[in-house]
């Protein structure tokens, strides 16, 4: 456990560095990861104040991203968040239940066959 | 520059407008530039709308105005066809909601700023309800990131309208990318029509092809017409799907054929403190 305001974490402010609705994977793998390996500190805090929404996908990638910094041999990174919104740490939660038990089987999907002049 | 007239829907469902989309573009010879005649055009909505502009800017294509003054000064204010492209021009909109060209050529986070302006005009224009947010965000930024992920093209197209007497909000994105179908066979090498593709689509199968992935049409399509009772379709090549509430069903668009998806859907103004977190997957 990491704590926030221990002098040897470096915290990084989103809102700083990404958008208040935080949406593409590519922020979070393009711009975030190279702003934490940047950091020296092994410790990296994420703050998310301001952040209003993270998407399903931005969820999905910046867990694969701490993942990947904390399991990775050399310049790992131990990273946490603070200061989520309820909305951000739902989602969050959600896709990490997602990810620590995924659906395997397909969705089944029944949709009538018609010709579009038939739709009104 | 040949003549294309634009069809006038016939009332303003969104199954009449993809209906009028359907009746525009089967004239058309994909890629060609034509001049869209818009000058019956009673209505606008942003699925016709947003699929013409994008034709128009993908093609050097021109439009003639419609003979409706109104019309016309609004289609000048949202900046038809051309769309706007930098924060900066989106935080001078006070009343309305522009349509939004989104290109990779900008950075990453000027586009994300852009995109998170543009979620905060919607968000504006349907009344600022406490709780909101996440019902009017989840669909739209999944729906763009899908765009950006998979149809290998660097633009694309957001638009939405809200109608404050009836209390609800449209909105269309639009890709001109490689579509569904390609998109299946180029990174799965798995060959099928359009409407399988949809399908595909529709039951989760990601061409990431990893049990973690392909949530974002699936889940949005299901919070749409479930979690809000609205309306959706999903439209590439020559196959559509159209959804609402319980019914859905797969439409085949005979002589017509869109290059990239065109997504767009319907919904009421969310209700105060509505909770999206049994949509989340």
């Amino acid at each position: 456990m990491i704590n926030p305001n221990s002098q040897s974490a470096s915290i990084i402010k989103l809102i700083d560095i990404l958008a208040p609705v935080v949406s593409s994977r590519e922020i979070i793998n393009k711009i975030l990861e190279q702003q934490i390996r940047e950091e020296n500190s092994a410790l990296v805090v994420l703050d998310f104040n301001k952040i209003e929404f993270l998407s399903r996908s931005a969820a999905h990638e910046l867990l694969k991203l701490k993942e990947k910094l904390e399991n990775q041999e050399a310049n790992k990174k131990e990273i946490s968040f603070v200061n989520m919104n309820t909305s951000v740490a739902s989602m969050i939660r959600t896709v990490a239940a997602n990810r620590a038990y995924s659906m395997s089987e397909k969705i089944p999907f029944h949709a009538e066959k018609v010709d579009i002049l038939e739709l009104v | 520059m040949d003549n294309l007239t634009v069809s006038v829907p016939k009332n303003d469902s969104l199954k009449a407008h993809l209906v009028a989309l359907y009746l525009t573009f089967k004239q058309i010879t994909e890629g060609k530039a034509y001049n869209f005649d818009l000058s019956k055009l009673q209505w606008i909505s942003p699925l016709l709308i947003l699929s013409i502009a994008s034709y128009i800017k993908d093609t050097n294509s021109e439009f003639s105005p419609p003979i409706k003054q109104d019309i016309n000064s609004y289609l000048n204010t949202i900046n038809f066809p051309s769309g706007i492209t930098s924060v900066s021009e989106l935080q001078k909109v006070k009343n309305y909601i522009p349509i939004s060209f989104l290109s990779k050529t900008i950075d990453i986070r000027s586009r994300e700023l852009l995109e998170s302006c543009f979620e905060e005009l919607i968000y504006k224009a349907v009344g600022e309800i406490r709780g909101v947010k996440d019902a009017l965000f989840y669909p739209i930024t999944e729906l763009v990131a899908n765009i950006f992920q998979h149809s290998k093209r660097d633009e694309g197209w957001l638009f939405a309208q809200t109608y404050p007497k009836k209390k609800f909000l449209d909105l269309c994105i639009i890709d001109r990318g490689r579509g569904l179908k390609n998109a299946y066979k180029e990174e799965l090498n798995i060959d099928m029509s359009d409407a399988q593709a949809i399908e595909e689509a529709m039951k989760g199968v990601s061409i990431k092809s990893n049990h973690e992935r392909g949530y974002g049409i699936r889940t949005s399509k299901k919070l749409v017409c479930e979690g809000m009772g609205g309306s959706f379709t999903i439209l590439s090549g020559n196959s559509a799907l159209f959804a609402e509430r319980q019914e859905q069903k797969l439409v085949n668009l005979d002589k017509f054929s869109w290059k990239g998806v065109i997504i767009a859907y319907r919904i009421s103004f969310p209700p105060e403190g509505i909770d999206i977190t049994p949509y989340y997957e």
